[in-house]
């Protein structure tokens, strides 16, 4: 069944689409969820309430070509892990230690070294970045946001915003870089 | 934004599609969720008072005829079939229009089937439709069909369909309803795509509406000597009365209602409805009424639901609340008038469906029985509302587009 199909059902309320609905994107959506919610129960449970509400939103979902349907589910459910960030303060509780220190040119790594990480494992170095870095990593290199925008969503200012994707970006490499050095 | 760097892109390819395992028995739970939140929703439109019941049941009583028409309407498949079947049906009920349409005002003296009722405020309708377009008086053509053909159409209107109308409509040329013209086309594809587009349309209308009356007999009277809130001031010879019986007259209704379109198929309407309750009341068996008039003004607020549309015609089912203030009361015998009061509010819920019929693109008149239910609020007054919460009423009115 396409998405279309998938989404028409869903709209009008057929159980077994929202089955076909949860169990096709689930896994991928809680992979979004522990991106920033670092403990699996809360992010089930995040899950679970963001297909409550996409269940009762759905009828505001407009089918626009293939892969419109996951970007929507993504969306929503970005919108219910980020109410939770900001509702929790989770961002104002972290306190920012860092050895890395603000460096002019930004790190960088060669791609075949990325590649050579298992998907998950680079889930979990992302996922065990402290959550400002994580957020902001996460928002800007998955979600293709701006730092104007991540500022916007995570009331903070934009330097925060690119001085919290740079840290998360040199731990990140510096976790791929053991790695890779571990599996030499 | 600037390109990303080259591991960057290594990164989000490889977790692109990336996955978690999926929660054990995530799906069971959620599906029982989502089970007790659409209960729970069913379960607050329909019982969370008394009152709400019977609003839900109002509701499905007035959906009832509108989806014989809709059924009606599908059924016959394109206009120009139903128009033709009209004006066969017309022909039979044409002798009495005004009387049909007058008489199921108050539903309570209609003895014909519902479904024969409705298809004749529709035919009445469009009767009127094609004496305008023609210009034709279709009373005076009426006759000209021959009456085995007539008794055809009043005892079985549905046989007429295929054969009086097939028949004698084509025999008559002046009959023959004039195709829709490009206008009409382009009015409908307008209303259409205005529909589709949710853009708000606002109309203004005005409202008439006639109830059902009531007598009441028997010693629940209230002690209207000992009641304060029914007299405003005062004692005198009417303030000892105890009515051993009392007539409520048909209620009557005018307004101005002010109704938007929501979406597609949804509107909201609203506006100023003003009622005259008259009540005779005959005291210790006498025959000598006092009258009791109460003077209404209320707000209602109503949501409807287009069944069926087209340029000419439209079907809706409504329902929704009104909030009623007494404004003014008296009672008044021969030689004496009596100030009344009531503090409190009348609350009402109604559901309705009505035909509308579009005389233009501006303005249309529309006919709409309307079922109402009219909560206690256990005021000392004594009218219809009490004595017969559960009321039908026949509302006449027009709306103008703005």
């Amino acid at each position: 069944m396409g998405e279309q199909e998938l989404s028409e059902r869903c709209k009008a309320g057929d159980n077994e689409a929202r089955r076909l609905l949860y169990e096709k994107y689930a896994g991928g959506l809680l992979a979004l969820c522990r991106r920033y919610v670092r403990e699996r129960a809360i992010a089930e449970d995040l899950l679970h309430d963001g297909f409550i509400h996409i269940f009762g939103v759905i009828d505001k979902f407009q089918w626009r070509g293939d892969g419109s349907l996951r970007a929507w589910l993504e969306r929503v459910m970005l919108n219910k892990v980020l109410q939770y960030i900001n509702k929790n303060d989770l961002l104002r509780q972290t306190i920012e230690i860092s050895d890395i220190g603000d460096s002019i040119s930004p790190p960088s790594i060669d791609g075949d070294e990325v590649d050579k990480v298992p998907p998950a494992l680079l889930q979990q170095f992302i996922s065990e970045l402290p959550i400002g870095y994580r957020t902001v990593f996460d928002l800007f290199v998955m979600q293709h946001k701006s730092h104007k925008e991540i500022a916007k969503l995570l009331n903070i200012n934009e330097k925060s915003s690119s001085s919290q994707l740079f840290r998360a970006k040199s731990l990140l490499i510096k976790r791929i870089k053991e790695y890779s050095n571990e599996t030499e | 934004m600037k390109p990303n760097e080259p591991w960057i892109e290594h990164l989000q390819n490889s977790l692109e599609n990336y996955s978690e395992e999926l929660p054990q028995g995530g799906w069971e739970r959620l599906e029982k969720a989502l089970e007790d939140k659409e209960r729970k929703k069913r379960i607050f439109w329909l019982f969370p008072k008394k009152g709400w019941a019977a609003a839900a049941a109002i509701l499905l009583l007035a959906m009832i005829p509108a989806s014989f028409i809709h059924e009606y309407h599908s059924v016959k498949g394109t206009f120009s079939e139903v128009r033709k079947t009209d004006t066969a049906n017309a022909v039979y009920s044409n002798k009495d229009v005004v009387a049909v349409v007058s008489t199921s005002l108050s539903a309570n003296e209609i003895k014909r089937p519902k479904r024969e009722r409705y298809m004749t405020a529709i035919s009445t309708k469009t009767a009127d439709s094609i004496k305008e377009k023609l210009g034709v008086d279709t009373t005076n053509t009426a006759p000209q069909i021959p009456e085995d053909e007539r008794q055809i159409a009043y005892t079985e209107p549905q046989k007429s369909n295929e054969t009086a109308s097939n028949e004698s409509v084509t025999d008559k040329k002046a009959e023959e309803p004039k195709p829709y013209t490009i206008d009409d086309l382009l009015r409908n594809e307008i209303q259409q795509s205005n529909l589709g587009s949710a853009k708000k349309e606002w109309q203004l209308g005005l409202m008439a509406a006639v109830g059902n009356g009531e007598k009441t007999e028997g010693d629940q009277m209230p002690s209207l000597s000992v009641n304060r809130e029914y007299f405003s001031y005062g004692f005198n010879s009417l303030a000892s009365v105890e009515p051993d019986r009392m007539e409520h007259h048909l209620p009557l209704s005018f307004g101005l209602t002010v109704s938007t379109s929501l979406s597609k198929h949804f509107g909201a309407e609203t506006g100023v409805v003003y009622t005259y309750l008259l009540s005779d009341v005959y005291e210790n068996g006498s025959s000598n009424s006092q009258k009791q008039q109460l003077h209404y003004l209320g707000i209602p607020l109503r949501i409807s639901y287009i069944v069926y549309s087209s340029p000419r015609i439209d079907i809706y089912a409504a329902m929704g609340f009104m909030a009623e203030k007494c404004v003014s009361g008296r009672i008044v015998s021969d030689n004496v008038t009596v100030g009344m009061r009531e503090n409190k509010l009348q609350w009402s819920a109604n559901g309705s469906a009505g035909v509308q019929y579009n005389l233009s693109k501006h303005v249309g008149i529309y006919l709409e029985p309307q079922i109402n239910y009219y909560f206690d609020n256990h005021s000392f007054v004594k009218n219809v509302y009490k004595d017969k919460p559960l009321g039908i009423h026949g509302r006449v009115g027009l709306r103008v587009n703005l």
